[in-house]
């Protein structure tokens, strides 16, 4: 079970856990999770995000990063707090 | 409910037939014998669980040499053959019934129903989906549909039409071929005879509803070989069936998802489909107990 009490932590550096299987699709990615033989799927969106699930950037600085890639009046902070909080429930990062 | 049977009504269009495909219903008057006899091969009357949000009414009028075909008032074709008339009206059957669903993903399937859940049958254009889901249908199992499944929000349903197993795989079919003789017959697009056939031929009840997937088969071509199920990673599964979807109409993205959910939910198998007889123990079985070789 995801410990989610993390996304409460500005400090988290959420990170990508390694026993998933990612492919590509046209409208994002189909991730699988070997040990659990379960497959999801994220959208563009949840997609970068994922990928910007590398260690080296905060929680707190996600939305930023998030709102230079897709060039928004402002940082999604809200959408991405959700999306991590899902990728988090799912077992996708840690 | 939809009506059992061609009407007669008054004159000039004196032949009737209403019934429904999922949200819509749809009503064919035509004074023409010709395409009355030939509707008998694609007019179903399954019972179905959709609220029917559309209504489309056909009429088809002989005028001089032409068939006049009009949708809710308008005329949307005139042609001389019949066959050509049927085609063009089976399209417009085809499109108005999945612009009623526009949100929903179709998945080339046959169907069928097993302790309160449906099982799908996936594969290529005549990797035996037809031919298994009659000899399961002949078994005993309920099956629903031999072609497309439609998806949404967890629940699956069969796309409510008549079964069209090709007439040559009767022979592999025993116990048809003495009804072989009364059924309509109708030539595919790849011209070959097809018989049409639902579980009302069987005597059995045909009732579609939107039920959450409990197994998903993907059919490998095993012909002249033994049939055997093997178990398949969820992942392997997803990617094989995605590649028998359509996206919904509506155009939305998340439809992955909803495939992806309905894998997860379902215990998957790989079937090499060899002889008949051992396809149907070897279904039966991996519906009560998992992955068995037959």
């Amino acid at each position: 079970m995801s410990n989610t009490s993390q996304i409460e932590n500005p400090a988290w550096r959420p990170t990508r856990v390694s026993d998933i299987e990612i492919n590509e699709v046209a409208d994002g990615y189909i991730v699988y999770q070997q040990a659990a033989d379960r497959v999801h799927y994220l959208n563009h969106t949840a997609a970068i995000l994922l990928e910007l699930c590398n260690g080296k950037s905060a929680f707190s600085e996600l939305p930023q990063l998030l709102r230079e890639a897709f060039d928004l009046s402002s940082p999604p902070a809200a959408e991405v707090r959700e999306c991590l909080d899902q990728l988090l429930r799912e077992g996708l990062i840690r | 409910m939809p009506r059992s049977a061609a009407e007669r009504g008054p004159d000039p269009l004196n032949y009737v037939e209403t019934f429904q495909i999922l949200a819509c219903e749809f009503r064919i008057e035509t004074d023409s014998e010709a395409i009355a006899d030939r509707l008998r091969y694609v007019v179903q009357h399954a019972s179905q669980d959709h609220e029917i949000t559309d209504r489309v009414a056909y009429q088809i009028a002989s005028q001089r040499n032409d068939l006049l075909l009009r949708e809710d008032g308008a005329l949307i074709a005139t042609e001389h053959s019949t066959k050509t008339l049927l085609e063009t009206l089976f399209k417009r059957i085809q499109e108005r019934s999945f612009a009623a669903v526009p949100e929903y993903v179709r998945i080339h399937a046959a169907s069928g129903v097993y302790a309160g859940s449906l099982f799908l049958l996936v594969g290529n254009p005549h990797a035996g989906k037809t031919t298994l889901a009659i000899a399961l249908l002949a078994s005993g199992m309920q099956m629903v549909g031999d072609e497309l499944v439609v998806l949404r929000n967890g629940l699956a349903a069969a796309y409510p039409r008549k079964f069209y197993p090709r007439e040559i795989s009767f022979d592999l079919l025993p116990g048809l071929k003495d009804i072989a003789p009364s059924l309509p017959r109708v030539y595919g697009a790849d011209g070959g005879r097809r018989m049409a056939v639902d579980p009302l031929t069987f005597n059995r009840p045909w009732q579609i509803a939107r039920l959450a997937v409990g197994t998903i088969f993907y059919l490998d071509p095993n012909f002249g070989g033994r049939t055997s199920a093997s178990p398949s990673s969820k992942v392997d599964m997803a990617r094989l069936v995605m590649e028998q979807c359509a996206p919904p109409r509506s155009g939305r993205s998340d439809w992955i998802g909803d495939l992806c959910a309905m894998v997860n939910g379902a215990s998957v198998h790989r079937l090499a489909v060899g002889e008949l007889g051992s396809a149907v123990t070897v279904v039966r079985d991996c519906l009560r107990t998992g992955p068995t070789s037959g």
